[in-house]
Formats: structure tokens, sequence, C-alpha cells
């Protein structure tokens, strides 16, 4: 239900941002404001989160439809994708220790 | 046979594969064995064996498509209750996510380009990192194909999941936090539930590192479009 007033707030204001984005942003606010409880989704919550990868599997499905792609490119796009996962986890971590040390210093202690 | 019966059973096919994926799973334990990756290829092992057009499955699954983001909204309960944490280190959590995904982005573009992949492929891929939902929104804003991203953030959180402990250990980090943050960042949803196995601070870190990439992704991905233009 929330998640329908997210599409229609994104449609209306055209933002340019998916309305997931939308809709968990104003689900945060909602939730830190007090209006909504947490307890109040603890159960349907659960389960989406349990199973969030059935409802992927329809997406990966449609790889089908690109089977051409993925046989003339598939070393290439696996190889990237293996280099830019190693990037993103080695950079990330790095950075983020290296700040923390940082501010560390900064604070005296 | 009428085009309703034809529907009825495609979703049945959907749910019952994911269901023999999760018990197959419980089984055999192992990284590969995820019915992210089995019950696809189940899925379209049937749907060549039956020579079903795959337009009649993408219209009959569509329920399932839709659900994906109300399931994606549940993910910010987690983040809620694991605020303090989040405050506390405010400062290195967003340089790191921020500077982790635009080395990553960076590196797909790169390394796209050396093989000189399509524009759309390449568009298909920069938004890899973040989590399914928000990728293919990235990507269909970019003019990629959103089938063709959503393979390649599963493929990401594969290989999120099976090299990404190596490799942090290897690059020295010891902090769990860290670890977790950068899991989040690189692997998205299978990333976090990996973190979330060493503890719940490190789960919600993961959370936490896949929701800012993806809000970072969402705020660059129209700077992105001009870039790549």
């Amino acid at each position: 239900m929330l998640y329908g007033i997210a599409v229609l707030v994104t449609d209306f204001f055209a933002l340019p941002v998916p309305p997931v984005l939308t809709g968990m942003v104003l689900f945060f606010l909602l939730l830190v404001t007090g209006v909504l409880k947490p307890a109040h989704f603890e159960h349907s919550s659960g389960l989406f989160y349990r199973h969030m990868a059935l409802f992927l599997v329809p997406s990966i499905v449609g790889v089908m439809k690109y089977w051409g792609i993925l046989r003339q490119q598939g070393w290439a796009l696996f190889l990237i994708i293996v280099v830019s996962t190693i990037f993103v986890l080695i950079t990330t971590a790095w950075v983020a220790m290296l700040c923390k040390q940082g501010g560390k210093q900064n604070d005296g202690g | 046979m009428t085009a309703d019966s034809g529907m009825v059973w495609l979703l049945i096919l959907t749910v019952g594969a994911y269901v023999i994926g999760c018990r197959v799973n419980q089984k055999v334990g192992r990284v590969w064995s995820s019915p992210i990756l089995m019950s696809p290829l189940l899925i379209i092992a049937v749907l060549s064996a039956t020579r079903t057009d795959y337009a009649a499955y993408q219209t009959s699954t569509h329920l399932l498509t839709f659900l994906l983001g109300p399931a994606q909204m549940a993910m910010v309960i987690p983040l809620y209750k694991h605020a303090d944490v989040f405050l506390r280190h405010l400062r290195p959590i967003l340089t790191g996510v921020s500077v982790g995904s635009c080395a990553g982005v960076a590196s797909v573009i790169g390394i796209a380009y050396l093989f000189q992949l399509s524009h759309p492929t390449i568009v298909s891929l920069a938004p890899k990192s973040i989590t399914t939902p928000m990728a293919v929104s990235v990507s269909h804003l970019l003019g990629g194909l959103p089938e063709l991203t959503a393979l390649f953030v599963t493929m990401t959180g594969l290989s999120g999941i099976l090299i990404g402990p190596v490799i942090l250990r290897w690059a020295g980090i010891t902090n769990n936090l860290v670890k977790g943050l950068a899991m989040g960042t690189a692997a998205s949803m299978v990333g976090a539930a990996r973190a979330a196995q060493w503890g719940e601070p490190e789960g919600a870190m993961g959370v936490l590192g896949m929701t800012l990439s993806a809000v970072f992704m969402a705020v660059l991905a129209p700077e992105l479009l001009w870039v790549l233009d």
C-alpha cells in the first residue's frame, strides 16, 4: 500500500529516481517520526525479506531472451563482474577503515 | 489451451521451482545451490522443453515482479533498528560507500570499453552492484536492458559471496562491521545476507551498504547518462 503511494508521489513530481527509493525514504521518515511502529510490520516484512529471491526469479529467467549476447561475450562479462566486485569490496573497506582511523586521531583518541 | 490456464500454470511453475530450489539448498548447503541460481535454470529448462514463449512467461509472472517493489521496502526495518550504529560511524560509512561505488562503476566502464562492448551492455552493467529493483530502474533510465541487469546483479551477488570473505581477509580487513558494509555495497542483497552470518550488526551494516549504494547510484545515474553519451 505504501509502495503504491510512493509510485504516485514519484510520478506526480516526475522525480528522476525509482519509486522504490521514494518509498523507502518515506517509510523511514514515518518510522522515525513514530507515525508507524516497526512491530506492525514485523510479520509481513519478515516474510518478504526471507523470500526476496522468489520475486527475483522471473527477472533472471528473462536472461533467456539475451542468450545471444551471453554466448558471444560471456567471458568478458564474467571477468568484468568479478574484477569490479573486487574493486568495490576493497575500496569500500579500505576507505572506511582509513576514514575511521583519521577520525579517531582528530578526536584525540 | 486458453490464455488464462497458461498463465496460472506458469505462475505455479515459478513458485514450485523456487520451493524446490530452497529444499535442495537446505540439503546441499553450497553457494552454487542457492535458489536464486537453481530456480531460474529449472524454469528455463521447462520453458524450452515445452517451447513456451518468454513473452507469455513474462505476462504471467508480472505479479511476482511487481511485488519486488514492496519486498524491497521491507529492508527499511533492519536499517531503522540499527540506526544508532549508523549514526556513530556516519563519516567512514558515507565516504566508504560512495568511493567504493564510484570505483565499481569506473572499473566496469573502463574494462567494458577495453572489450569494446556495446553501449546497451555497458549501461546494463554499470548499476550491477546495487540491489536488483533499483539496478533495473537505473538501467532502464540509462537505456540498458533490464533483464541483462538482473542477471548481472545476480552474478555480482554470487561472485561477492564466493570471493568476498577471502578478498577482505587478504586485504587485511579485520573489523567485522567494515566487512559487512563492503559486502553490502559490492554484492547488495546476497552480500548483506552473507554478512548477516557474521552477526546481526554486521548484517545491518550490509543492508546499510546496499541501501546507501543504491541511493548513491540513483542520484548519480542522470550524471552517468551524461558522461556516457
